[in-house]
C-alpha cells in the first residue's frame, strides 16, 4: 500500500538531508545556513502534514470499507460515500459504493454513475464492467451496455453468461450479425442449454424477416425438446410472421407463459392469430384478458408514483383485482389506508380483495368500516 | 561540498517530488475520469440539412410553458404546418405557440406566426396582417379546405378548445387573404385538451369531416404532480394518472357548418385514451377513408369506416394497437407510406425513450404484420424518445425515408432516468424491401443539434425539388432545415385537385400508382400525420436516375380512376380530377 511506504521514506529522506547539513564546510556562509535550515523546516513540517493528511484519509478510508462488510447497507454507504468525496476516483471505494448500493436495492438510476466513475478508475477492471453493464441493461440502455460488454469479453473471454447478455443487446439494437456470431460461439462452447441458445438463433433470423429460417431452427428444437415453452411461444410468432396463423393458434396454445412479459406476449399474438383465423369471439376474449392485465401493470406502477392519490390508489387495488391479483390489491390499498386514512371506496374494494382471498372476517370489517363513513 | 550537495539536492529533491506531486494532483481530490465519449461524427457537417431559420428571417421561438410543477402540458407543445394559404403555390409556414399553463393566464405577447413565402429562400411575418395574432395555449393543427372554396384553412387545438379559421379574401392582406375565426358558427366545440387533429372526408360527400385527438382531462385548479420520493425532483406524470375523454368526430355539413357525430358514429365507443397523432387514409381500399390514431400508453385506434359514418374500433385485431411483443406503445408521431412496397399505406409510429419505433407493414384487408425490428427501424431508435415525423423521399431516390424530431418529456431526465432532455434528432433512409438504415450522421450539424424536439412536417419552401423540414423544439427557436442533399436525383410533384363535389378539393384519401424505371410504386394522399403538425399535401416523388414517370394512376376519393402518362423529371404537375391531361405548373417568381 502506498501510503504505508511513504511515511518511512519521507523520515529517511529527511534524516539523511540533516546529517549531511551537520557536515558543512564551516566557510559556508552563517546565511546559507539558515536558508537551508528554514527551507529544511518547511520540507519537514510539509511532509508531516502530508503524512498526517495521508494517515487520515486511509484511516477513514479503512473505517468505511470495514463498515461495509459488517454494518447495514446505508450506514455503511454514508461512509463509503464521505470517503468518495476526499478520493473520487478510488477504485475500492467505488467498487464498495456499487455493491452497497445494489446490496439497498437502490434504483440503477442511482447507480450508474458510480459504475462509470468505477469503470473510468479501473478500466480493466472486469468486476466493474460487469456492474457498468448489468446497471445500463436494467436501464434499458441497452445500445450503452454493448460497449462495457465487449471490453469485458476480451478481459474474460469464457465469461459465456457476458456473451450471451451481449447477444442479448446486439440484437436489441439491430446488430444481428453481432448477435448472431456470440450466439454460435455459445452453442460451440458454452454449457448452456442448446435449445434455448438455438431459440435465440432463431430470433435472430425472425427479426432480420428470415421467418423459415426461423422456423426452421425451431422445428429443430421443438423436435428435441417438444416443451421448451420459449420455442413454442417463438413458433407461434414466427408462424404468424409466415401467414400460418392456424398453426400459430396451436402452438401458442401450447405455450405456459412463465412471467407477466411472457403472458402478455402470448395473448397479443394469440389474439392477432385467432382473429386472422376467423375466431373473433376467441380473439376478443384473449385481447380482454390481455387489456386487463396490462391496465393492471400500469395502474400498479402509478400507485407507486403517486402514492398519495386516493384516486390512484382505488383505480390500481380495482385493476389489480380484475387481474386475479387480489393479494396485490389489498396490499396496494392497506398502505393507501395507513398513509391516506380511512375512504369509503377504498375500503369497500379492499373488502371485495379479501372476498377474493376468502378472507371473510376481513372483509366484513372492511364493509363495516366503509358503512360508517357517510 | 559534496556532503553538502548531496543534502541540498536531497531537500530539493523532496520539495521538487511535493510539487510535482502537487502539480499531478495527488493532493487535491481526484476527479473521476470520464470515459471518452463518441468522438463527433465527422460526416455530421456540413451535412444534408442547414437551419437556415434565422437567414430565411423565421425567428419563432416556441415559449416553454415549464413550470416548478412539472406540469403534463408543459411536455407536448410545438405544432407547425405548411400552408399555401395564399395559393400561389410556395408553401407557407404556420407555427403554433403554447402559453402558460396556468388557469387564467394569457400573455399576450406571444402568438402563433404565420411567415409568408417570399418566394427567393425567406419568408415575412405576415402573423398580424391575415388574423392569426392569437393567443392561448396551442398545440396541433390541421389544413384543409373544408368548404372546397379553393383556399386551405385551419383548424388549431388548444389546451381548453378548438378553433376554425376560415381563409377568406382580403385585399389588404399580403397575399390578398386573411383567415378569419369561424369557430362559434361551425359549431365546432370541444372544451378539452385536444392535440393533433385531422381532417378527411369520412362520409364520401365531397367535403372534408375533422377528427380531432383528446389527451387527459386536466383540472388547473388540481394539478396531478409527480415526485421522486428519494430525490425530491418533480416529473411530468404518465398520462394514465388522469382522467380520460373520448376524442371528437364532427361531420361537415357542407354549409359551414359541422356536426359532432362522435356518439353517433361509434367513434365514442373506444375506451378513451390519450391521443397524440392521428392519420386519415383508406388503410384497405375500400374507398372508404380509415382512420388512426396514436395514444400514448394505451392501445392505439384504428377506426374501421362501416360506411354511412360508421365506424368500428379494430385496433388489435387488425395489429396496430401494440407493440412488437404486445407492449404499449407511447405513440406520438404517425407516418404513413407504402412500407415494404406491398401496394397497401403502412403505419409508422413513434415512441417512448427504449422503446422502438414501431412499423405496421399494411398487407390489405385490414391485416397488419409488425416490421418494427425487420425494417432495421427498432434498435436504432431506442435511445430517444421519439415525436414528429414524415414519410418524404429526402434524397429522391425512390424509396420514403424518415426523418424524426426527438426530446424528452421531463426536464429531469437527466437526474431520474439517466438520459438527456435536449435530444438529436434521427434520419432513417428507406433502401429497397422494406428495409432502413440510420443516416442521422450525414444529416448535419443542425440536424444532429439537441433540442426538445416536438413538430416536424416538410415541404420544398425554396422550390428546388428537394423536401425541406420545419421542426419546432420546446423552449427554442424553430428550425427551417434546408435540403441540399448532394445528388442530382429527379424528382417530380403532383398536386391533386380533386373535382370538390363527389371527392374533396385537397384529394385527402387518393392513392397514386406510379411506374418509372421498371419500378411501380404506390403514394396516398393522407390527412393528418406527424405530431400536432402539417406537411404539404402534395405529393414529392423521388426518381433516383429516371428521366420520367411513365404512368400516373390515381384513384380519387370518389373512387373516379384516371390515368396520365410520361411527365418528365424535375417538373411540378397539377392533375385535375376529370380533366383528361396534367397541367404543369411553373411556380410563380418573386
Amino acid at each position: 500500500m502506498p501510503e504505508r511506504r511513504s511515511f518511512p521514506f519521507l523520515a529517511s529522506t529527511a534524516r539523511v538531508t540533516l546529517n549531511r547539513a551537520a557536515g558543512l564546510d564551516c566557510n559556508m556562509s552563517r546565511k546559507f545556513v539558515v536558508r537551508l535550515i528554514v527551507a529544511v523546516l518547511v520540507v519537514a513540517v510539509a511532509v508531516v502534514g502530508f503524512a498526517v493528511w495521508w494517515t487520515s484519509g486511509s484511516s477513514e478510508k479503512r473505517a468505511a470499507l470495514a463498515a461495509a462488510e459488517h454494518e447495514a447497507p446505508e450506514a455503511a454507504l454514508l461512509a463509503v460515500l464521505h470517503c468518495l468525496e476526499k478520493e473520487p476516483g478510488d477504485p475500492d471505494l467505488l467498487r464498495t459504493a456499487v455493491r452497497l448500493k445494489n446490496r439497498s436495492n437502490a434504483p440503477p438510476i442511482d447507480v450508474e454513475p458510480l459504475t462509470e466513475r468505477w469503470v473510468a478508475a479501473a478500466p480493466n477492471d472486469p468486476a466493474a464492467l460487469r456492474a457498468r453493464m448489468d446497471v445500463l441493461q436494467r436501464l434499458k440502455r441497452l445500445a450503452d451496455a454493448i460497449e462495457p460488454g465487449e471490453r469485458l469479453l476480451k478481459l474474460t473471454p469464457g465469461d459465456n453468461d457476458t456473451r450471451l447478455q451481449l447477444a442479448q443487446c446486439y440484437l436489441a439494437v439491430g446488430r444481428y450479425d453481432d448477435s448472431a456470431r456470440e450466439c454460435r460461439t455459445l452453442i460451440d462452447s458454452s454449457s448452456f442449454p442448446l435449445g434455448e441458445l438455438r431459440v435465440c438463433l432463431a430470433r435472430i433470423e425472425s427479426a432480420r424477416g428470415n421467418f423459415a429460417e426461423a422456423g426452421r431452427l425451431l422445428d429443430q428444437v421443438l423436435s428435441r425438446e417438444p416443451n421448451l415453452n420459449s420455442a413454442l411461444l417463438m413458433r407461434g410468432v414466427v408462424y404468424q410472421q409466415a401467414g400460418e396463423d392456424a398453426q400459430a393458434v396451436i402452438m401458442l396454445k401450447r405455450v405456459a407463459p412463465e412471467s407477466l412479459h411472457e403472458r402478455v406476449m402470448v395473448l397479443h399474438h394469440l389474439g392477432q392469430s385467432l382473429a386472422r383465423s376467423g375466431q373473433p369471439a376467441e380473439a376478443k376474449k384473449a385481447f380482454d384478458e390481455m387489456v386487463i392485465v396490462q391496465d393492471a401493470q400500469a395502474a400498479a406502477v402509478d400507485a407507486r408514483l403517486m402514492p398519495n392519490d386516493k384516486h390512484i390508489q382505488v383505480r390500481a387495488g380495482r385493476s389489480l383485482l380484475a387481474a386475479g391479483w387480489a393479494q396485490d390489491g389489498a396490499r396496494v390499498l392497506e398502505g393507501a389506508l395507513d398513509r391516506l386514512g380511512p375512504d369509503r371506496e377504498m375500503l369497500i374494494v379492499l373488502a371485495e380483495c379479501y372476498d377474493k382471498l376468502g378472507a371473510k372476517q376481513k372483509s366484513l370489517d372492511m364493509r363495516n368500516r366503509a358503512a360508517r363513513i357517510p | 561540498m559534496n556532503k553538502l550537495k548531496f543534502g541540498v539536492a536531497a531537500v530539493v529533491a523532496v520539495v521538487l517530488a511535493l510539487g510535482v506531486m502537487y502539480a499531478l494532483g495527488v493532493f487535491g481530490p481526484r476527479q473521476p475520469e470520464v470515459s471518452p465519449k463518441t468522438p463527433p461524427d465527422s460526416a455530421a457537417g456540413p451535412g444534408w440539412f442547414v437551419d437556415v431559420a434565422p437567414a430565411a428571417g423565421v425567428n419563432f421561438r416556441l415559449f416553454d410553458p415549464a413550470t416548478p410543477s412539472h406540469l403534463i402540458s408543459e411536455t407536448l407543445p410545438g405544432g407547425l404546418a405548411w400552408i399555401d394559404y395564399d395559393g400561389d403555390g410556395w408553401p407557407d409556414l404556420l407555427c403554433i405557440q403554447s402559453g402558460p399553463p396556468v388557469p387564467g393566464a394569457v400573455d399576450r405577447t406571444r402568438t402563433h406566426k404565420l411567415y409568408r413565402n417570399n418566394r427567393d429562400g425567406t419568408f415575412t411575418d405576415v402573423t398580424d396582417r391575415v388574423g392569426l395574432n392569437v393567443t392561448g395555449f396551442g398545440f396541433g393543427c390541421a389544413v384543409g379546405d373544408y368548404d372546397n372554396d379553393g383556399f386551405d384553412d385551419l383548424v388549431i387545438t388548444y389546451i381548453d378548445r378548438v378553433e376554425l379559421y376560415h381563409n377568406e379574401p382580403d385585399a389588404m392582406a399580403p397575399g390578398g387573404r386573411r383567415f378569419v375565426n369561424v369557430t362559434a358558427k361551425s359549431g365546432i366545440v370541444n372544451p378539452h385538451f385536444g392535440t393533433s387533429c385531422a381532417w378527411g372526408d369520412l362520409d364520401g360527400d365531397g367535403f372534408l369531416d375533422l377528427y380531432i385527438c383528446n389527451y387527459v382531462e386536466i383540472d388547473p385548479a388540481k394539478p396531478v404532480i409527480c415526485t421522486d420520493q428519494a430525490k425530491g425532483l418533480n416529473y411530468a406524470c404518465s398520462p394514465t394518472a388522469y382522467p380520460l375523454t373520448s376524442h371528437r368526430l364532427f361531420r361537415n355539413n357542407g354549409n359551414g357548418t359541422f356536426t359532432d357525430v362522435t356518439t353517433a358514429s361509434g367513434i365514442g365507443a373506444a375506451p378513451p385514451a390519450p391521443g397524440l397523432g392521428v392519420v386519415i387514409a383508406d388503410f384497405n381500399g375500400d374507398g372508404k377513408q380509415d382512420i388512426y390514431v396514436a395514444n400514448d400508453m394505451s392501445p392505439g385506434y384504428l377506426f374501421k369506416n362501416l360506411g354511412g359514418m360508421k365506424f368500428e374500433e379494430a385496433g388489435l385485431f387488425a395489429g396496430v394497437a401494440l407493440g412488437p411483443g404486445g407492449e404499449r406503445i407511447a405513440g406520438m408521431g404517425i407516418a404513413v407510406a407504402d412500407f415494404g412496397s406491398t401496394g397497401w399505406p403502412g403505419i409508422f409510429v413513434t415512441n417512448f425513450q427504449r422503446s422502438p419505433n414501431v412499423l405496421f407493414v399494411n398487407h390489405g384487408a385490414f391485416r397488419f404484420d409488425d416490421g418494427t425490428y425487420a425494417s432495421g427501424l427498432g434498435g436504432p431508435s431506442l435511445n430517444r424518445l421519439k415525436f414528429g415525423t414524415c414519410a418524404v423521399d429526402v434524397d429522391l431516390d425512390g424509396y420514403p425515408d424518415l426523418p424524426v424530431a426527438c426530446g424528452h418529456v421531463s426536464r429531469t431526465s437527466k437526474e431520474l432516468f439517466g438520459v438527456p432532455y435536449a435530444q438529436e434528432a434521427q434520419l432513417f433512409m428507406g433502401e429497397p424491401l422494406g428495409k432502413f438504415r440510420e443516416a442521422s450522421s450525414s444529416a448535419g450539424a443542425d440536424f444532429l443539434h439537441p433540442r426538445v424536439g416536438r413538430g416536424l412536417a416538410w415541404a420544398d419552401f425554396d422550390g428546388d425539388g428537394k423536401p425541406d423540414l420545419a421542426m419546432s423544439s420546446i423552449g427554442d427557436p424553430v428550425a427551417l432545415l434546408r435540403n441540399r442533399v448532394p445528388n442530382d436525383n429527379g424528382w417530380v410533384s403532383l398536386e391533386l385537385i380533386g373535382d370538390g363535389k363527389r371527392s374533396n378539393r385537397n384529394a385527402i384519401g387518393a392513392a397514386v400508382k406510379v411506374e418509372w424505371g421498371g419500378k411501380t410504386q404506390t403514394h396516398f394522399v393522407i390527412g393528418g400525420g406527424s405530431y400536432l403538425s402539417a406537411s404539404d399535401r402534395r405529393l414529392l416523388l423521388g426518381l433516383g436516375s429516371a428521366a420520367k414517370l411513365e404512368k400516373v394512376s390515381v384513384r380519387w376519393p370518389s373512387g373516379h380512376e384516371q390515368v396520365f402518362s410520361d411527365l418528365p423529371a424535375k417538373t411540378r404537375w397539377r392533375l385535375r380530377e376529370g380533366v383528361a391531361a396534367a397541367e404543369p405548373v411553373v411556380l410563380p417568381s418573386k
